[in-house]
C-alpha cells in the first residue's frame, strides 16, 4: 500500500464519523393517529405542524411535543413558575397543568400536551389528558 | 517529507477524539450501560430531539432506560444558564456546571452540554438515582 493509499484511507475512515446528520424529531411517533382515533374518535387526521404532531376532530385537537434544549426548559419553567398553573399529581412525573396544556419532563425533555373536546378542558383538565400523557411519556 | 507529515497528521485527527458529533451512542457501552440502570440492554437506539445528539439504552420492554444526550449549540449553553437563574439544585464536583432536575442531570464542559438520565419508573424520576453522578463523571470524560 503506497502512502498515498494509506493517507486516502485514513481520510475516509475520519470522514463519516463528523458529518453523520442529525435525525429530525418526529413528534407524532409519541401519538400515532391510531391514538388520535381512540382520544378524538373516528376520522381524526393530522401530522407535523410546526414543531408539534397535531391531530383534529371536527371541533377537537389533539397535539404533542417533545422539546428539548432551552426551548423545552423554558416552557417547563413558565408553567412551574406559573401561579395558575395546577401541579399535575398521580404521574410520579413532575407535570403541570395550564389553560389546556400539559407538560412534564422526562430524559430531559418537556412533553408538550393539548387535548381540547370543548371550551371545559380549557380550565379543568380533562381526565383522558392523564391517560394520555402516561401513553405519550411511556414513549420518550 | 510533506506527504509523511500529512500522512500523521490525518492519522491523527482520525484516532485522538474519543467522541464525534452524531456518535452519542459511542460515548457508552451497552454493558457499561446495563451496569447502571441494573438490568440488561436490549436495544441502543440513537434519536435526536431538536438536532441534538441522544442515544437511548432501553431494556427489553422498553419500559427503562439510560438516555444520554450531547448539545454544542448555543442554545444549550442559554440552557445551563437558564437552570442557574432558577435556582435548580446544583451538584458539585461534576464538569464546569451541574443540576438536576426531574430525574435528569444537565452537566456542561466547555462549550458542550451533556444531560444524562436514568429512568427505572416514573417514581425515579423525583430523586436522583445514586448512579447518576457517576455516570454523568464517565460521559464527561469521554467528551
Amino acid at each position: 500500500m503506497d502512502r498515498v493509499t494509506l493517507s486516502a484511507l485514513l481520510f475516509l475512515a475520519a470522514v463519516p464519523a463528523s458529518f453523520a446528520p442529525a435525525r429530525a424529531a418526529d413528534q407524532c411517533a409519541l401519538l400515532t393517529k391510531t391514538d388520535a382515533v381512540k382520544y378524538l374518535g373516528a376520522g381524526a387526521s393530522g401530522g407535523m405542524h410546526g414543531e408539534e404532531c397535531v391531530y383534529t376532530r371536527g371541533g377537537s385537537m389533539l397535539a404533542v411535543a417533545a422539546l428539548g434544549g432551552a426551548h423545552g426548559l423554558d416552557i417547563f419553567s413558565a408553567f412551574k413558575g406559573d401561579k395558575n398553573a395546577k401541579a399535575v399529581p398521580g404521574l410520579g412525573f413532575e407535570a403541570y397543568f395550564d389553560d389546556g396544556t400539559f407538560v412534564a419532563m422526562k430524559n430531559g425533555r418537556v412533553l408538550e400536551l393539548d387535548y381540547g373536546t370543548g371550551p371545559q378542558d380549557a380550565k379543568n383538565m380533562n381526565p383522558k389528558l392523564l391517560e394520555i400523557a402516561k401513553l405519550a411519556l411511556s414513549r420518550m | 517529507m510533506k506527504r509523511i507529515a500529512l500522512i500523521v497528521g490525518i492519522a491523527l485527527a482520525s484516532t485522538a477524539p474519543v467522541f464525534a458529533a452524531g456518535h452519542t451512542c459511542s460515548l457508552l457501552t451497552k454493558s457499561e450501560a446495563s451496569r447502571f440502570l441494573g438490568t440488561p440492554i436490549a436495544f441502543v437506539t440513537p434519536e435526536s430531539t431538536d438536532g441534538t445528539d441522544d442515544c437511548r439504552y432501553s431494556n427489553a420492554s422498553k419500559s427503562e432506560n439510560v438516555y444520554v444526550t450531547v448539545d454544542r449549540s448555543a442554545d444549550a449553553l442559554q440552557q445551563m444558564q437558564m437552570l442557574g437563574m432558577a435556582h435548580t439544585p446544583s451538584v458539585s464536583g461534576i464538569g464546569a456546571k451541574a443540576y438536576f432536575q426531574a430525574g435528569t442531570m444537565f452537566v456542561q464542559k466547555g462549550k458542550i452540554v451533556a444531560t444524562v438520565a436514568i429512568y427505572k419508573g416514573a417514581d425515579s424520576m423525583n430523586k436522583m438515582d445514586p448512579q447518576l453522578p457517576t455516570l454523568a463523571r464517565l460521559l464527561l470524560g469521554r467528551l
